[in-house]
């Protein structure tokens, strides 16, 4: 017997090498790096930290703080969530794929830009809290859009979707067979939905509980903004960074991570429990008609309502964009429109420089990122290399570490030389910020390219090759083409969640690279609310335009991606 | 021109030997099937030959030339898969034609060629269609035509028939069958069902645990299967196990031992040549067994009668007299004649 060796297995391990260098390098090492700073004290090792955190009441508030504000975000999505995927996808809906489409808008949508369309709308001095107070002749304001409530709002505003997505797409491949077969053999309506509908929806409701629990536990755009006296891990973080308490920082970043991931196992292992193999192929599903008239009125209209609520914040920004920023003094409500916040900005190269940071930023991290996730998605996809599981390990790690934790990190990981920033201190240079925002997307690249790899059965090449077909030719001509979409798809990923990210940018950014999110805040602050609402009205349109060219890409490949979009 | 000759072909996957020195030869024209179970290599011998797979020894040649070592798309073999592997992203004829297109013909060519062999399998008017857009059977005809449109020397079929549900399999055989006559092309088919083999092939190969077993035109396999693996797996029959063992505890395997004059072997006899009758003859062999199921399909009759302690099965047309009025439990006899019995290889 003739063993044959592989000639290119030098490039292909070598390839291995370099992949595996990036994913430890900016990814495992600097979380460990993290846990490493936490357990020094002094030079040496040391629980100090730790102790210090956990006997003092003030420390110790903000993270029941975060577990709560996790709990109870789920609670509130699950609710929201559930209701408009059974309003919409279980029931007959008109207008659905339109209705569906507005739904998913906040995932796209810079959370930034929300929390300062709600301040807007529902805000103390906000334009329908005033509206309110005038109507009913109150002395002061009706509401104040903060606190724990404020949050748990823009947290149901923002992150139902995980719930939505998810549960739309189990009751699109329920069996239809299994419920017509249950009424069939006299169950009741509740019934039914207990004894089978639940069951079919259980691991797709784990899955986005899990999900929406890491969001809301390690969310810091809306507690940073409105949170007032609520105060959560993820702000506090930022405070011991920006008093160079690095030790501290890293403590409490090691205890949101570890509650993060310690609820993801969790919920997994729920989800595997509940998960179960469907013995045959079903019938499809098919929308149930709601046969009571004033039911169906009612529930379309909220609905509508709901969508109705979800283009507000955007129409808001779009309109307060042509408001002088001097007339919010002295009126609650705009009086004057004009286009001197866009002229303004465009005629100034310092005003336009944060756009042009963040888009090259952006840019910058969207090429890297398809350089790191297409390998690795081959990897995982397409071989049996027993390095496979690392590799995916690796990949899906950031997915359960908040984004202010990723910023700590990288940050632990570059303040000192090391091989991975080629012997040079990298905190201070325009370069983490990329980083930073390369990490936190990837998994979600990773998982969109795992869908194109699988559309591209091996068979696929064979018969190109018995058809004649060199292997340029079929590279060109089958293996291209099948991966493009997604490969398009995860580059305006990477570079859609970038361009208005918050969390990491407040951590990384430098005075040479301020990107525009950091722009509109400090806009705000120095009540330059028309620039600010410039700045955020051309991320809308950049990122609306970006994700429908992302949607058709994705919807001509043959397999589903909405669920890897998340 | 499209002879094809495997020599002393061998294959490992690890430590599984997926071909054991394999020799065979196709001869041009032929539609030459391989027969086996599930695992048995067949899909394995197929990718050598398209070169998807190279062999660890061995040689393969088409026609005058060594292929042993040449890339898949040098070949100029065809092969239509299993799940099709049609192109998704590509319309029907774009499917056909490309193939057409890597030959860098003229377009002109292209085109006609095209529409040619999309006519030939009876999809015209689809032309424009997306593949995920036809049914099964239409998927097949147009994985048929991309394949054939190229001309080439050998055609490979990797159980093409499999997905497709029992009433177009029927048809689809019959309209590969004739396609195949009409192009004299070499073909390949690989197949587990019978049925498939026995009525399409100008010779079958039978296959297990990678090693080809027998080599004939399926008149020759069936009627003299060269072991008990290849009688078994080729039509139904019943097996005798005869040695000095089993002499002792029945007659008929007692008069079988001595007149074959042989110390152990199996012998295979056909259902349908074991007749069944309320009254003995004098057939040159006659038993007395107690009928134990009947069951009735139509054009036929299965009888199940235990006889000397063993089991025979027996198929007789329905029409034939004396099967109406058997009944399970009855008293029958069972007669078969000296030329009905095969003694096989062990
Ligand atoms: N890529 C592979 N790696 C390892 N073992 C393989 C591989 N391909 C096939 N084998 C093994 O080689 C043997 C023959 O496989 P092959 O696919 O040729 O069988 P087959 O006759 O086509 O079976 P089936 O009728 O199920 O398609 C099997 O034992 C199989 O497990
Ligand atoms: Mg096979």
């Amino acid at each position: 017997m003739v063993h044959r060796r592989h000639p290119d297995s030098i490039v292909k391990y070598s390839g291995l090498f370099l992949l595996l260098f990036f994913l430890i390098g900016y990814i495992l090492f600097p979380a460990m790096k993290t846990v490493e700073t936490s357990l020094t004290a002094n030079g040496g090792f040391s629980l100090v930290h730790y102790q210090d955190f956990f006997s003092s009441e003030t420390a110790r508030l903000p993270l029941v703080n975060s577990i709560l504000l996790g709990l109870l975000s789920v609670f509130v999505c699950g609710g929201v969530g559930i209701s408009l995927a059974f309003a919409i996808h279980f029931y007959e809906f008109p207008l659905r794929s339109i209705a569906d489409k507005l739904l998913l808008l906040p995932l796209v949508m810079p959370g930034i830009i929300i929390v300062f369309a709600f301040v807007q709308l529902y805000g103390e001095s906000g334009m329908v809290t005033k509206a309110l107070q005038l109507l009913l002749k109150l002395e002061s304001s009706p509401f104040a859009l903060s606190g724990l409530p404020g949050i748990l709002i823009i947290h149901a505003y923002t992150q139902y979707v995980y719930f939505y997505i998810t549960v739309s797409i189990a009751i699109k491949q329920m069996d239809y067979s299994a419920i017509e077969s249950a009424s069939n053999l006299g169950a009741s309506r509740r019934r039914v939905f207990c004894s089978i509908i639940l069951p079919f929806l259980k691991p797709a409701i784990i899955a986005a509980a899990a999900m929406t629990f890491i969001s809301g536990a390690g969310s810091f755009t809306a507690p940073s903004i409105i949170g007032g006296d609520f105060k959560v891990l993820t702000t506090q973080i930022l405070l011991s960074k920006a008093n160079n308490y690095m030790e501290i920082a890293a403590t409490q970043v090691s205890l949101l991570t570890i509650i993060s991931l310690l609820f993801f196992i969790i919920f997994r292992i729920y989800e595997a429990k509940s998960q179960f193999i469907s013995s045959v192929k079903g019938v499809s599903f098919k929308p149930v008609i709601i046969v009571n008239p004033f039911t169906r009125i009612i529930t379309h209209t909220i609905v509508w309502l709901v969508i109705g609520s979800i283009l507000l914040p955007l129409a808001t920004i779009i309109l307060v964009s042509f408001v002088p920023s001097s007339s919010w003094m002295v009126n609650y409500f705009p009086q004057e429109f004009t286009i001197e916040n866009y002229t303004e900005t465009f005629s100034s190269s310092r005003k336009l420089q944060p756009f042009f940071n963040s888009t090259v930023m952006a840019l910058l991290a969207a090429w890297v990122g398809l350089l790191v996730a297409i390998p690795s998605s081959f990897v995982i996809v397409k071989t049996k290399l027993k390095a496979k599981w690392l590799v995916e390990l690796l990949t899906m790690l950031p997915w359960a570490i908040p984004a202010s934790a990723i910023a700590i990190n990288i940050i632990n990981a570059f303040n000192k030389p090391s091989i991975f920033s080629l012997n040079e201190v990298l905190v201070g240079t325009s370069i983490l910020l990329p980083l930073g925002y390369l990490v936190r997307t990837l998994p979600v690249v990773v998982k969109t390219l795992n869908v194109s790899f699988q559309n591209l059965n091996e068979n696929y090449i064979e018969a190109s090759k018995s058809l004649g077909g060199s292997s340029f030719y079929t590279f060109r001509k089958i293996t291209i083409p099948i991966l493009y979409p997604g490969i398009i798809a995860g580059f305006l990923l990477i570079f859609i969640r970038s361009i208005g990210e918050y969390t990491v940018s407040v951590f990384l950014y430098n005075a040479s690279n301020k990107p525009l999110s950091i722009a509109m805040v400090n806009g705000i602050f120095e009540y330059n609310i028309g620039l600010a609402m410039a700045y955020g009205t051309m991320l809308i349109f950049l990122t609306f335009f970006l994700s429908s060219i992302m949607n058709m890409l994705l919807k001509r490949s043959p397999r589903k991606h909405a669920e890897s979009q998340l | 021109m499209g002879t094809v000759v495997l020599e002393n072909i061998e294959k490992w996957y690890g430590r599984t030997q997926a071909c054991a020195d394999i020799n065979l030869c196709i001869e041009n024209g032929h539609f030459f099937t391989f027969l086996g179970p599930s695992g048995c290599g067949k899909t394995t011998i197929l990718r050598l030959i398209a070169g998807f797979i190279h062999p660890d020894r061995g040689s393969i040649l088409l026609g005058d030339e060594d292929i042993t070592s040449l890339a898949p798309e040098q070949r100029n073999v065809g092969m239509v898969f299993q799940n099709y592997a049609l192109f998704p992203f590509m319309s029907v004829i774009e499917n056909i034609e490309y193939g057409l297109k890597v030959q860098k013909r003229s377009k002109a060519s292209i085109k006609q060629k095209a529409e040619r062999y999309l006519a030939m399998v009876g999809l015209e008017g689809l032309e424009g269609r997306a593949v995920s857009d036809l049914s099964g059977g239409e998927q097949q005809r147009v994985a048929f035509a991309r394949s054939l449109a190229i001309e080439p020397k050998v055609l490979l079929l990797d159980e093409p028939l499999s997905n497709l549900d029992a009433r177009l399999r029927d048809n689809m055989r019959a309209e590969l069958k004739r396609l195949q006559t009409q192009l004299g092309i070499t073909t390949i088919f690989v197949t587990h069902d019978q049925t498939e083999a026995l009525t399409m092939s100008d010779q079958i190969a039978v296959f297990d645990k990678g090693a080809c077993i027998q080599t004939g035109s399926p008149e020759e396999v069936y009627q003299n299967p060269k072991n008990s693996f290849v009688a078994q797996f080729i039509g139904e029959t019943n097996l005798l196990s005869v040695n000095s063992e089993s002499a002792q505890q029945s007659t008929l395997a007692k008069k079988l031992l001595t007149a074959t004059d042989s110390d152990g072997m199996h012998i295979s006899i056909r259902p349908q040549t074991i007749r069944v009758s309320v009254e003995p003859n004098e057939e040159d062999y006659c038993l007395e067994g107690l009928v134990e199921d009947k069951s009735y399909n139509g054009l036929t009759t299965e009888l199940s009668v235990r006889a000397d302690d063993i089991l025979f099965r027996s198929i007789q047309l329905s029409s034939t007299p004396s099967q109406e009025t058997i009944l399970v439990g009855q008293k029958v006899f069972i007669s078969f004649s000296k030329s009905d019995l095969h003694i096989l290889e062990r």
